[in-house]
């Protein structure tokens, strides 16, 4: 084709591609353990047909970073590897917050340390948890910063989070954060874990607070979660 | 039948042309299909739709040299430029576009010549709203749209396929709307439904269009502000429907105020469109109109009508017999595929600059809200000062000195993938007036599994599109913001919820509640009002 | 002198509700208004305050509004630097609340002043939306409870409910009320005869059906400690009427329950007062922006004029003066803005513009807001729909009242969201709960189970969050404050960026009062036990609002937080030598001098003030517009 896409304003950013998924995030059957998590059908798993040559493998670890750390499913994440179709994203939160983590502690010790933890196919997202709980200081607490990016939309210094985690009665108010931006706000998986919305970002209608928040439309005549778990 | 069918199917002429045994050479026969089945409301009289694709039979997708996509044109459009050798469009290709009707349903895929799947899919969109378009902008005579010159009346302005907002909330004394479908029928109910101010004027000029304004015809939504042009002129908005939104309205007596009440356990699910079946489903239009000069009449750059504009209520209502020129082109299908409706807005090319234009200052003015040697207050973007109320004595200008006009930039360039669409489709609409409009984009709800919830069942109020909407309204539209600069002026930007996006703001429309909403899961009625602020009209 | 000058026939200081209330009422009757606010204008739309609230790291109700309390490193902004300052929720901790280098107002008193408000065209336009009537008993508490008491603190009002309550349906349809008319006859609660509120009531939560459940059944041996006369034997959850749509309104969208009342809905379903103010304007109201009105002249003890200094919005540099004439003048700048200016017209009168009395300044009052939470044992959802849908209103009137404050029970659908870990102190929730649970703290004190908190991944910690996030809720009681000729509004030596001097408060909680809290306490552990919920509660160390109130001889630790609510400080009264303004809420020094908001209130009951001043401010207009031609003459 030869087409260099060059960007103009009205684009978004090139986005990452996300390369292929290992077999391994891919085995269905694997059942999270929070209570209202349900079993999804095998068909929905397929790989995603997305183009190898600008695929980005630091991103695919990434993701399996963040799937395992955050215990939320990569379909949530990046929306882009769901279903048997290849999935689109074009609110693509995952580019946003690999972007400002390459800003904030790329090439840094720590992050590749994660990418590597994560990106070896042996691990299940147990594995990858015990490995990070048994890293450095500098590597915990910045798998930490991560979480709470994907959890909250806001940055915490991995810095900060270890000052006060080794001497809470130094915190004399919030611990300092930024809001990485509004879209990422907006996507704070916290909300959705407890069945709820960011305050100020609603895309519900109005009574709906009058009603339980679990869509009863899920397989089976169950109620579908209120999230997606991550696999194995 | 009206429409020149696909005849010649010559070769492909040049390489960007796919070959030939993938034209819609079944367009002729879906024609012989859709005129027989007339039958049920759902196909009345006025716009058809074809559930054919243009590009019928293709190739498998890994022989096929356009990758499994779902327009003709050979290359990729999310370049800077259009691809090479792409333009001129051949004569073939170029009819069979124009040839096919309006369609019944998107057609799009992930698969394609763009790199990335929601690349395709938008580029799917795009396609099928160019379609959509020029199939409503037809001229209503037959004349090709690519012959359509400025005077000419469009398909969608005829009485038999559209009917404006205000004709159907009418007052409870010139209640219930009627719309026959034979000719007489509908001649006479617009005479009925002539305001007294605009008597005298009909008498003499009874073919013009009659536009009757109210607040929501200057005031942007939510009172954001009016839109003021290079003349000191309002801009005027108008909001139409077609057959299939005003049966669902009269079946389920939706029309006044009472009958909603009486009715607010429904919930509201108004048909939506079907290629399988060739069911056109709902639409609604949102215009916007420009009051044209005579420089403007006789340049002829604006798809034109001759009106008569009756100013909002207020102690004195002229009845103005003015020119409009299309600046602005809002229309919302609803499909079974996309419950949420398919948002796809148009404009003159001439409205705005780009903000990056703008801050290079490369210009290609004169503009119809811009002026490029604006002097005084030129704050980019500013409503006007109040009040706002147009004054009966000015006629629609907004001050006697023609002191303000507004300064308009689009903040949100187009993309590449939409320019050189557009490019396309000018290129083949260049002996005709329509090679002035643009396409900005088309929002479509993008989440799958959103849009495809199982349905409930037996007790659907209504088939094909029984979709439980929550929790989730809006299913991640694509793009997440779209802004019309004539229509949504003051609320471009991407600030979640503040900023325009079709789909968010419409996901809010609900109706009037009788009860709390309902308590027990597993129950329809949400009390939204599928994505339309219309019924809040009802009197 | 002044260089431009201004005329119109009504000139009022402040568009909040108040200010745009009688803009809109004035314009629509052919009268020239001239407004004068000292923040910025009203925006098209909404984009750069969301844009502001979305981004902000600490979302308090000044978030989305200008002007900024931090600067880009991070350091509270000195407040003499600030040309249109006002207090903000960020500077009310040990370190700063009597820091005059950090919080706008110069708090001397004993305790903070909690409230905050903005300064900008719409007024405050933070607010929660709810909009319940003053009860009967509010305006006769004298009459009522007092008998026999000659130091009973509170007055009577000048008006009683009936009078005011044809204007209250007024200003429900202005404001666009949601409630049930059958929902609300409580407290002697009375409505013209067909009265409709302009919208049926919001839907009440899961946590509002709860709690109702769980108080249908009560003994009185539970609760006569209320000492509301009567055995009471059920606490009916009712819907609090809010200025919230429930439908469509005036071309305005029905609330889809963002649950972001305070500090801005994003979708104008909850009213505020630009909506108004736009009115105004459109009706011929001339509105001037970034004009602090900084001193009245008098002429024969009549308002001659408002002088006002104009700056730039952006640097804050003074740009001018100006000079605004009228035949009447109102001022509308909310409980603190109005005294302020008042006492800084010397001028003529050392004392200060319309306050013969000494009373202009006196008497502020807020509703301490007693704060409590806890888990529920079942998920209820909260941070879902409006911040609050529901209250108990039954306990706001009884003959307790002869010996103690009344409290209202708010119940909140937002969690812990402003008070984890006592009021917010190390930020709101759930940012809070995940960050201990992510980080192996504890200071929302739900990581407790461990030898150390718990730092939690993966499934744990979703398992964890969804579990105690899903159960976590908040009660408020806001409590009935006393009058007190104490607390009040003075000027502080310190200024602000325009060199006008700022307000200094002087703050306390009476013991009438803090009575209130004692019952407050009681009713809050019914309620949790009801419930089965466990007790969060608690107070953070160094609380600056930390309240200590004796309970059966012991000491219990409380708090307080401010309501929002400025109130008291110009109050109305038939008698001039003990009030400011008349029943008219015209001034008994000044006869063309209107002094409107809730700082005319004599009692505040436990009812946001936000209906009845608007009420009151309709009220008004009759009075101008009657006496309007001799006033010209």
């Amino acid at each position: 084709m030869g087409h260099r896409r060059k960007r103009n304003a009205g684009d978004a950013e090139p986005r990452s591609q996300v390369g292929k998924i290992s077999r391994r995030t891919m085995v269905a059957g694997a059942v999270a353990t929070t209570a209202v998590a349900a079993v999804l059908p095998l068909s929905d798993w397929a790989y995603a047909q997305v183009a190898d040559s600008n695929s980005n493998p630091d991103m695919m670890s990434f993701l399996l970073l963040s799937q395992a750390l955050t215990g939320v499913s990569i379909k949530t994440l990046a929306p882009e590897l769901v279903g048997s179709v290849p999935g689109i994203d074009p609110i693509n939160i995952k580019d946003t917050y690999f972007k400002w983590i390459k800003e904030h502690a790329a090439e840094t010790a720590p992050f590749r340390k994660l990418l590597q933890i994560a990106g070896d196919s042996r691990l299940s997202s147990k594995d990858i948890i015990a490995k990070v709980n048994g890293s450095d200081d500098d590597t915990k607490f910045l798998a930490r910063s991560i979480v709470l990016l994907w959890y909250l939309g806001s940055w915490y210094e991995p810095a900060d989070l270890k000052k006060f985690h080794d001497s809470p009665k130094l915190l004399n108010g919030p611990i300092p954060s930024k809001v990485v931006e509004a879209k990422a706000y907006t996507q704070g998986l916290v909300w959705q874990i407890a069945g709820a919305h960011p305050m100020g970002y609603s895309n519900l209608q109005f009574g709906y607070w009058s009603r339980d928040p679990h869509d009863p439309n899920g397989p089976n005549g169950n109620p579908l979660p209120l999230f997606s778990p991550s696999e194995s | 039948m009206r429409y020149r069918r696909l005849l010649a199917i010559g070769l492909a002429t040049a390489v960007a042309l796919i070959s030939l045994s993938v034209f819609s050479t079944q367009s002729l026969a879906q024609t012989a299909v859709t005129t027989k089945t007339t039958a049920s409301a759902a196909t009345a009289p006025g716009l058809k739709c074809t559930g054919a694709a243009i590009r019928n039979n293709p190739p498998k997708p890994e022989d096929d040299p356009l990758k499994g996509q779902k327009d003709p044109f050979k290359g990729q459009l999310a370049g800077p430029d259009p691809p090479a050798g792409l333009l001129p469009i051949g004569d073939t290709v170029r009819k069979s576009i124009f040839g096919l009707d309006l369609p019944c349903q998107e057609d799009v895929g992930t698969i394609g010549q763009e790199d990335v799947a929601l690349d395709n899919l938008q580029r799917g969109f795009d396609f099928y709203s160019w379609r959509t378009f020029t199939a409503l902008n037809s001229p209503a005579d037959g004349t090709p749209i690519d012959h359509a010159q400025a005077g000419m009346p469009t398909r969608w302005e005829d009485m038999v396929s559209f009917k404006q907002l205000l004709d159907v909330m009418l007052p409870a004394d010139l209640q219930p709307p009627k719309w026959p479908t034979d000719r007489a029928g509908m001649e006479a109910e617009r005479e009925r439904l002539v305001p007294k101010e605009c008597r005298e004027l009909h008498q003499k000029m009874p073919k013009r269009m009659i536009v009757k304004m109210i607040e929501e015809s200057f005031n942007e939504p939510f009172k954001t502000g009016p839109l003021i042009d290079q003349q000191g002129h309002y801009a005027i908005f108008d909001i139409l429907m077609n057959r299939q939104m005003f049966g669902y309205i009269m079946v389920h007596h939706l029309n006044t105020k009472a009958e909603q009440a009486a009715n607010s356990d429904l919930s509201v699910d108004f048909p939506a469109g079907q290629k399988s079946d060739s069911t056109l489903g709902a639409f609604m239009l949102k215009v916007s109109w420009k009051i044209l000069s005579s420089d403007e009449i006789h340049a002829k750059n604006f798809h034109m009508v001759d009106a008569l504009v009756l100013m909002p209520p207020n102690a004195e209502r002229p009845c103005l017999p003015e020119t409009l020129g299309l600046v602005g082109f809002h229309a919302v299908h609803k499909t079974v595929s996309r419950p949420q409706w398919i948002w796809t807005s148009f404009e003159h090319v001439q409205n705005v600059p780009a903000r990056d234009e703008v801050d290079a200052h490369k210009l290609h003015g004169p503009y119809n809200f811009f002026g490029v040697n604006c002097k005084g207050d030129c704050t980019e973007n500013a409503t006007p000062p109040m009040p706002w109320d147009p004054d009966p004595a000015l006629e629609l200008k907004f001050r006697s000195d023609g002191s303000f006009k507004s300064q308009i930039v689009r903040e949100t360039p187009l993309t590449n993938a939409a320019k050189n669409m557009n490019t396309i489709f000018q290129s083949m609409l260049s002996n005709s007036v329509w090679k002035n409009y643009m396409l900005i984009s088309t929002q479509w709800p993008s989440v799958f599994s959103c849009t495809s919830q199982p349905s409930r069942s037996s007790n659907a109020p209504d088939p094909k599109t029984d979709f439980i909407k929550q929790p989730d309204m809006t299913c991640s539209p694509a793009p997440t913001f779209l802004a019309n600069s004539t229509l949504e002026t003051y609320s471009q930007g991407d600030t979640p919820l503040a900023s325009s996006s079709c789909i968010a703001c419409h996901s809010n429309a609900v109706d009037f509640q009788k009860s709390a909403s309902n308590p027990q899961p597993g129950r329809p009625n949400l009390d939204q009002s599928d994505f339309t602020y219309m019924l809040e009209k009802a009197q | 002198m002044a260089e431009n000058s201004t005329a119109c026939d009504v000139a009022i200081v402040g568009s909040g509700f108040a200010g745009s209330f009688i803009a809109n009422e004035l314009s629509k009757k052919g009268v020239k208004v001239v407004i004068l606010e000292a923040g910025p204008r009203v925006k098209p739309n909404f984009n750069d305050y969301m844009k502001s609230f979305y981004e902000a790291s600490s979302k308090v109700p000044e978030s989305p509004y200008p002007p900024a309390v931090f600067d880009s490193k991070g350091n509270v902004i000195d407040p003499a630097t600030v040309a249109v300052g006002r207090p903000s929720s960020l500077t009310l901790g040990a370190s700063s609340w009597k820091d005059p280098k950090k919080a706008y107002l110069d708090q001397t008193g004993k305790r903070p002043f909690k409230s905050t408000y903005e300064r900008l065209a719409g007024g405050t336009s933070h607010w929660m939306g709810l909009t319940p009537r003053l009860v009967p008993n509010d305006f006769r508490m004298k009459t009522t409870y007092g008998q026999g008491q000659s130091s009973f603190p509170f007055p009577d009002w000048p008006i009683d409910y009936e009078t005011i309550r044809p204007y209250y349906e007024k200003a429900e349809a202005e404001l666009g009320v949601a409630a049930d008319v059958d929902e609300q006859r409580f407290c002697s609660i009375s409505f013209s005869a067909n009265y409709a509120y302009p919208m049926p009531r919001i839907p009440q939560s899961l946590f509002d059906q709860r709690v109702g459940q769980a108080l249908a059944h009560l003994t009185d041996d539970e609760t006569k400690f209320l000492g509301m006369g009567a055995p009471v034997t059920q606490l009916r959850v009712r819907s609090l009427p809010s200025a919230r749509n429930s439908q469509p309104y005036r071309n305005r969208r029905a609330c889809a329950g963002n649950t972001n009342c305070i500090p801005i809905c994003p979708i104008q379903a909850k009213y505020d007062p630009t909506i108004t103010l736009n009115e105004a304007m459109n009706g011929g109201a001339r509105l001037i922006t970034n004009a602090v009105a900084s001193e009245i002249l008098l002429q024969n003890d009549r308002v001659s004029g408002i002088n006002y200094i104009t700056y730039d919005p952006k640097s804050g540099a003074k740009t001018g003066t100006g000079l605004l004439k009228a035949t009447v003048y109102v001022i509308a700048a909310n409980g603190i803005e109005t005294p302020r200016l008042l006492l800084m017209s010397k001028r003529q009168k050392p004392n200060g513009v319309a306050n013969s009395s000494d009373m202009v300044g006196r008497h502020l009052m807020d509703h301490p807001q007693y704060l409590t939470w806890g888990l529920l044992p079942q998920p209820v959802f909260p941070y879902r729909g409006p911040l609050v849908t529901s209250a108990i209103g039954d306990l706001c009137d009884g003959p307790f009242r002869s010996q103690r404050a009344a409290f209202r029970i708010s119940l909140g659908n937002e969690g812990w969201n402003s008070v984890v870990g006592g009021n917010a102190k190390f930020g709101s929730d759930p940012n809070v709960t995940t960050l201990d649970f992510v980080n192996g703290m504890n200071f929302s004190g739900l990581n407790s189970k461990a030898v150390s908190p718990a730092a939690l991944f993966g499934a744990d910690l979703t398992g964890a969050l969804g579990d105690l996030i899903s159960r976590q809720f908040r009660i408020a009681f806001p409590i009935e404050q006393s009058p007190n000729r104490d607390n009040r509004v003075t000027l502080s030596s310190v200024s602000d960026g325009l060199g006008l001097p700022r307000p200094q408060i002087a703050y306390d909680i009476s013991d009438y009062t803090q009575r209130g809290f004692v019952a407050a306490v009681r009713m809050r552990k019914l309620i949790f036990k009801k419930l089965g919920a466990t007790d969060f509660t608690a107070r953070a160390d160094n609380d600056p609002a930390g309240l200590d109130v004796m309970i059966d001889g012991r000491p219990e630790p409380l708090t307080y937080g401010g309501a929002g609510h400025v109130m008291g400080t110009y109050r109305m009264g038939a008698d001039p030598k003990t009030s400011v303004v008349d029943s008219w809420q015209r001034s008994h020094d000044h006869p063309n001098l209107y002094l409107v908001g809730s700082g005319t209130f004599p009692t505040v009951g436990t009812a946001n003030p936000t209906l009845t001043l608007s009420a009151l401010a309709l009220r008004t207009v009759e009075d101008i517009v009657l006496k309007l031609p001799s006033q010209k003459g």
